[in-house]
């Protein structure tokens, strides 16, 4: 279990983490999903607080993080410019999931260092399917070539 | 300065009087000095004329009246020689008569003769003794007049005959005859050589006696001088000096007569010059009236410019102030409209997904209407997230138009329409016309956007008619390029043209047409944005036509087209 993918999922909105979960789990992405509600809970979650040596950064087998932007207290654009500045998380691959697309939005996101940006969608059918899409294909990606299975 | 009628109206009388007063009474004046020198010349002219001839008569007639007197004594002495010596002999008588009539040439001859005619003698100055019979028969008629004095004087063809009764020591009783020549007399004794005057003696009787130069024709006889010279016969010769007509001429000289003229026209001159000074005056203080009004009128209008400049400056900074409170509010509000939409859109959205896991995971344990409510839970919850959508469009329809890059409209209208088509359910049987279109610039997706509005809304009133059709044109202007969508729908009611752009308007009861009513109003945004209009034609039923103009793809002199290169905008 430890060897398999991570995924992290980034919303301070219950209901998206609820209902991307279920998506993710439903398309069958192979990879463990892990959730944190706000930009100050990613650090904490994987470990990157300490420098006192108190945590451990827990960044193995992370495929990919999916941020959102809008969030209190560290907004999805911080969490990002932090992680990028950050020489541990530099090459971890982080995909924007937000309501907005605005051009300017979209630009900001990529110029700070994104690797995706998509837009979240509410179709009646298949409820998150395409962060499903998404977060298989991060996961494909992440795969080594020479894998376990 | 303003004044009642009438006090006005006796204003005006007295400033005419005065306005005449003056250059009449000037005029007058100038006329009364000028005839008064021309006639005091005048008269100083005939003064001095007469001066002259006074002194000169005065002069004459003493030299004359003495030299007559000095004849007279002469015959007068002749005949009391002869009464005291007697006639003597003839040569005696002769010589000594011979004498005097070569010392007093103005007698011509002298006779004596007695009583009854006899023993005449005579002798002329010019030696004849031959007794003219007419001289010898008047002396004896003249010395048989009783009580004749004892000089007579005849007139006898210009001479002036004496006679003196005599009686001789020879007791022998005659008379004595005379005769002088007036003219000899008086001449020499009045100046030949003056040119100036000319004289004229005349006797009692009126006869000229002499006459020496001319007198001028037309002197008047005020000019004239009389002097009367006494004779002892007791008649008088009268002397007149006249002006000779050369004298009259030069004193007549009409230069007097110019000056007068001269000094009349100055007059009426000065007096019309009064008159023009006085009008001026008048003019200049009316002038100086309506300057100082106008005056007090620039003062005011400088103050009013001054107040102006100040309301002005008052007005410019609370504009300022408001743009800055409108900007402001804007941003305000835009950021408000963007964080609304976007902040709404995660609930709502929740609701449209939670419904969906809801039908999926526990349709089966739902009833029919159970089902239908969840249906209409989503539907709305759709329609929900579809206007926020479309109102997350509008806030960025004017936002980023910075970047202008040329724009193949052609292609992105096409690409507008297959976008636009996918969502209409019976798209495939829509006929697209879509001809060349002219270069634009802007932001392409933002004219894409406009493009798949339009296209949404002709799709939307065609649906249900036979031969759907949707056509773009454009055409080419000066500096600005038009691009029309024409559709065969149902078009709309042409009074209500200019309020299909505002937000949420829509013609059409909601009912039969879905959509948010924001399309029109995102397209006529963005296209406001780029600088350009958008209008809408129909004429009610046969269809409408979305125009729209875009700034033209701008071309130098050479008509190559000037690349525009984006600008590298950083979004922060």
């Amino acid at each position: 279990m430890i060897d398999a993918p991570r995924i992290l999922l980034v919303d301070d909105d219950e209901n998206y983490l609820l209902v991307a979960q279920r998506a993710l789990r439903r398309a069958g992405v192979p990879a463990a999903i892990e959730t944190a509600r706000d930009g100050a809970e990613v650090f904490h979650h994987l470990g990157l607080n300490g420098d006192n040596g108190g945590e451990h950064p827990s960044l193995d087998h992370l495929a990919v993080i999916l941020l959102d932007l809008n969030m209190p207290v560290l907004d999805g654009w911080e969490v990002l410019r932090r992680l990028r500045a950050d020489r541990r998380t530099q090459r971890i691959p982080i995909v924007i999931i937000s309501t907005s697309d605005r051009p300017q939005d979209v630009q900001k996101s990529y110029e700070l260092g994104a690797n995706s940006f998509v837009v979240k969608r509410f179709e009646s059918k298949d409820p998150g399917g395409y962060l499903a899409e998404t977060a298989r294909y991060w996961v494909e990606l992440n795969r080594p070539p020479h894998g376990g299975e | 300065m303003s004044l009642h009628a009438p006090q006005a109206a006796s204003m005006h009388r007295s400033k005419i009087r005065r306005r005449y007063f003056l250059p009449l009474l000037i005029a007058l004046l100038g006329i009364f000095a000028t005839t008064t020198a021309w006639v005091r010349a005048r008269d100083e002219r005939v003064r001095q004329m007469r001066a002259t001839f006074e002194l000169v008569a005065e002069t004459n007639r003493l030299s004359i009246s003495r030299r007559i007197q000095i004849y007279f004594n002469a015959i007068n002495n002749l005949a009391r020689y002869w009464q005291l010596f007697g006639l003597q002999g003839q040569d005696a008588w002769r010589f000594h008569t011979g004498m005097v009539l070569q010392s007093f040439v103005a007698i011509d001859r002298v006779a004596w003769v007695d009583r009854e005619g006899r023993s005449p003698r005579y002798l002329a100055q010019d030696s004849t003794e031959t007794l003219d019979p007419t001289f010898l028969e008047n002396a004896v008629q003249h010395q048989r007049s009783p009580g004749a004095p004892s000089v007579v004087e005849v007139q006898e063809g210009g001479e002036l005959q004496l006679y003196f009764q005599v009686r001789t020591p020879e007791d022998s009783v005659g008379v004595l005859v005379a005769e002088m020549n007036p003219a000899a007399v008086v001449a020499g004794r009045i100046p030949t050589d003056s040119p100036l005057l000319a004289a004229t003696v005349t006797s009692s009787d009126n006869r000229l006696i002499y006459q020496l130069g001319r007198p001028a024709a037309a002197s008047p006889s005020s000019i004239e001088m009389k002097s009367v010279i006494p004779l002892p016969t007791g008649s008088e010769w009268t002397i007149r000096y006249q002006p000779t007509q050369t004298y009259w001429e030069a004193m007549r000289s009409p230069w007097p007569n110019y000056f007068l003229i001269t000094g009349l026209m100055l007059s009426l001159a000065l007096g019309a010059l009064a008159f023009q000074f006085m009008r001026l005056r008048e003019y200049s203080s009316v002038l100086a009236q309506a300057n100082r009004a106008l005056d007090a009128q620039v003062r005011e209008l400088q103050a009013r410019d001054h107040e102006l400049s100040r309301v002005n400056q008052d007005l410019e900074s609370r504009v300022a102030r408001r743009t800055y409170e409108l900007e402001d509010t804007l941003r305000d509000l835009e950021t408000f409209s963007h964080s609304v939409s976007h902040d709404l859109r995660s609930p709502i959205g929740a609701v449209l997904n939670l419904v969906a896991i809801l039908e999926e995971d526990y349709g089966g344990r739902i009833d029919n209407e159970g089902m239908r409510l969840l249906g209409r839970i989503r539907n709305s919850a759709h329609s929900a997230v579809r206007l926020l959508n479309e109102l997350v469009q509008l806030t960025w329809a004017g936002s980023s138009t910075e970047e202008r890059k040329t724009i193949e409209m052609t292609a992105v209208a096409r690409a507008a329409f297959s976008d636009a088509v996918t969502s209409d359910t019976d798209g495939a049987k829509v006929h697209f016309e879509s001809a060349e279109l002219p270069r634009a610039l802007g932001d392409p997706a933002l004219i894409e956007r406009v493009f798949t509005n339009l296209f949404s809304n002709a799709l939307k009133y065609t649906r249900g008619q036979e031969n759907r059709t949707i056509a773009v044109q454009g055409r080419e202007g000066d500096g600005e390029n038009t691009y029309t969508v024409s559709d065969n729908g149902i078009g709309f009611d042409p009074e209500q043209a200019s309020r299909l752009f505002e937000p949420f308007r829509r013609l059409h009861s909601g009912g039969k047409y879905e959509g948010t009513g924001l399309g029109l109003a995102i397209a006529a945004k963005i296209v406001r944005r780029h600088g350009g209009r958008m209008w809408a034609e129909s004429d009610g039923s046969n269809g409408a036509a979305f125009s729209f103009t875009l700034p033209a793809e701008r071309s130098n002199g050479n008509g190559s087209v000037a690349s525009v290169v984006p600008q590298e905008e950083s979004l922060t």
